[in-house]
């Protein structure tokens, strides 16, 4: 097994979300990938709880790209097992591939055929009813906003485009998995921003589970429930977002406004046990003095509010100050210098 | 199987290739040549142009070494239309069934290796398609177009060709049943030969461009007929046709063996290793 790293968390069964009336929708156990001498996965194992959003995030080269192949049946895993909705994709792939939907990175479409004939060959292979096609497109070109676009042929299509109509062929049959591999690479904000919140809408609507292969940190911190961090084929960290924040930084940090500081009440607090510093901060409140205090852990955010307010202290504003996910990131990849 | 799937993959493999014009252009001129150059030169060029003697020579020694019932059926003829008869009803069947081959090599080109290319195979490979069902597909979109090229190529041909030399000979030399046979028996045999191969290679091909350069080498086997024909050691005889196609068929058959062996979903997504 590789080693991960020190301090992250490392919930890799899903048992901080999950309840006793949960499912796993994907299991994988021991999960190695070698292509040739070059290990691509390995042993890698997780689970991702039916209506979860996963997020894989990881360097190019990482693994992430593999991962969503072999789990969704399209390469053979050289060890180790996998299920997704209690099937075997390795052994019966075709099953698998009829309830999940998959938006690759590659803009795997056809460009010289109309974005129609795109999504209506995709219809047939998924085997969406004759009947029900022609609705679905227009309704999936509607939602990811490319409908007018839809009877142009695909070279045409700017990216942003290209990626809504991956999307689109991704729903088309109505998926009970997702996965989406750098769904919003190469997209600028507006059409990133409507592929985040299409995703959001359909997890949320349909229940949909959604394995999401991501360099954006920031849609990666929008979207999903837990992160894991894939390095050199391998999950190195894994856990939800505030999971992983409190274990690489135990301490906590509020930004308070208020009124009523004193040089004596300084004192006072900076000699409690569970205060660490204070220092002062960028005035955001008009009329207030702002101040940072590093504490101990998050248990001592009540405790200062209580100690101030004692003191007659008139709080404005209280704020924690929260690590970023790219703060994670990057310290996760620090750690593994 | 899911047949929609299946013909889902043919359709629009046939309609990319409609798109091409890289693909089009021989797919036009090729059975053009073959079909209205050839026969109109070989029956128009005696009529305007004096053919040298040593032509005439050659058609009677090609002649000494036929079946006695081909000899037969020019006996009357003058030697300018021994030489039309010949090239029309014996010497341009082999070289008639490069139409097929070409089309099904061309098309089937396409098939893997241009989906690779274009980056456009791991949709296909994550939709809900069996290996048989990606195959057979692939297959019927080279294996129709060909037998239906051949077909309209037999027809366009009969009539150029009965047209030409209906002045000459006073009645309509095709269709007969040597170009009947070579049509429904051999055409088809040698189509599935010429996709079978080509999809084969393009599997394992980097590019379109490579898989129909390697796969070229299907076309080998009619130049043997050809060169077979010409020296006088093989002629398409009804009985020729059925057994050279009962060769291809087996072939075939052979092909379908090593195709299902040698296709991994692994290497038609990431390449050869």
């Amino acid at each position: 097994m590789p080693d991960t790293v020190p301090g992250a968390v490392t919930d890799l069964r899903g048992s901080a979300v999950r309840e006793d009336d949960e499912t796993v929708a994907i299991q994988v156990e021991g999960l190695v990938k070698r292509f040739g001498d070059t290990v691509a996965v390995d042993d890698v194992s997780f689970a991702v709880l039916q209506g979860e959003i996963a997020a894989f995030l990881g360097p190019n080269g990482s693994g992430k790209t593999t991962l969503v192949r072999l789990v969704n049946g399209v390469l053979r895993p050289t060890d180790g097992t996998i299920s997704v909705l209690d099937t075997d994709p390795t052994e019966r792939p075709i099953p698998v591939q009829r309830r999940t939907g998959v938006v690759t990175e590659s803009l795997s479409l056809y460009d010289r055929f109309s974005g129609r004939y795109n999504l209506s060959f995709y219809g047939r292979l998924y085997g969406v009813p004759d009947e029900d096609l022609s609705a679905r497109i227009e309704t999936l070109a509607d939602l990811l906003d490319f409908r007018s676009y839809l009877d142009d042929r695909v070279e045409t299509y700017s990216t942003g485009m290209k990626k809504r109509l991956l999307l689109a062929r991704g729903l088309l049959h109505d998926p009970d998995v997702l996965f989406l591999d750098e769904p919003t690479s190469g997209l600028d904000p507006q059409a990133a921003r409507l592929v985040v919140n299409h995703i959001e809408t359909i997890r949320r609507e349909r229940d949909v589970t959604v394995f999401l292969c991501t360099h954006d940190l920031q849609v990666a911190e929008r979207l999903a429930s837990r992160i894991f961090f894939l390095d050199d084929g391998a999950i190195v960290a894994a856990g939800t977002p505030a999971e992983l924040r409190e274990n690489l930084w135990p301490e906590a940090t509020v930004v308070v406004a208020l009124d009523g500081w004193s040089e004596r009440l300084r004192g006072e607090i900076e000699g409690l046990p569970w205060v660490q510093d204070v220092g002062t901060a960028d005035a955001d409140v008009p009329g207030t003095t702002t101040l940072r205090f590093e504490l101990d852990d998050r248990d001592a955010i009540p405790k200062l509010v209580d100690a101030l307010v004692e003191d007659g202290i008139r709080l404005y504003r209280l704020q924690e100050d929260r690590h970023s996910l790219e703060d994670v990131y990057f310290q996760v990849r620090e750690a593994l210098r | 199987m899911n047949r929609d799937a299946i013909l889902a993959i043919a359709e629009k493999d046939v309609r990319a290739v409609r798109q091409s014009r890289q693909m089009m252009i021989p797919l036009v001129v090729v059975p053009i040549l073959f079909v209205v150059v050839l026969p109109a030169a070989v029956v128009l060029l005696p009529r305007l142009v004096e053919v040298p003697t040593s032509t005439y020579g050659f058609t009677d020694q090609m002649l000494e070494t036929m079946p006695a019932s081909i000899r037969a059926e020019v006996s009357g003829y003058s030697a300018a239309e021994t030489m039309v008869y010949l090239a029309v009803t014996y010497l341009f069947g082999p070289l008639f069934l490069v139409i097929p081959l070409m089309v099904s090599n061309i098309v089937a080109s396409a098939s893997f290796a241009g989906e690779r290319e274009r980056h456009t195979i791991e949709g296909l490979l994550s939709a809900p398609v069996s290996n048989v069902e990606l195959f057979v597909g692939k297959a019927l979109a080279a294996f129709v177009p060909a037998v239906l090229a051949a077909l309209g190529g037999f027809v366009g041909y009969t009539v150029v060709v009965d047209l030409l030399t209906y002045g000459q000979f006073g009645r309509l030399l095709l269709p007969n049943l040597l170009w009947i046979l070579l049509v429904c028996w051999l055409v088809p045999a040698v189509s599935f030969f010429g996709l079978g191969v080509t999809v084969i290679v393009s599997m394992r091909a980097r590019g379109y461009e490579e898989a129909q350069q390697i796969a070229g080498v299907v076309v080998l086997p009619i130049v043997a007929i050809v060169l077979l024909q010409v020296a006088g050691v093989l002629f398409l005889s009804t009985t020729v046709i059925l057994a050279i196609g009962g060769l291809f068929w087996l072939f075939d058959v052979a092909l379908v063996w090593v195709g299902s062996r040698l296709f991994r979903r692994e290497e038609l997504l990431l390449g050869p290793t």
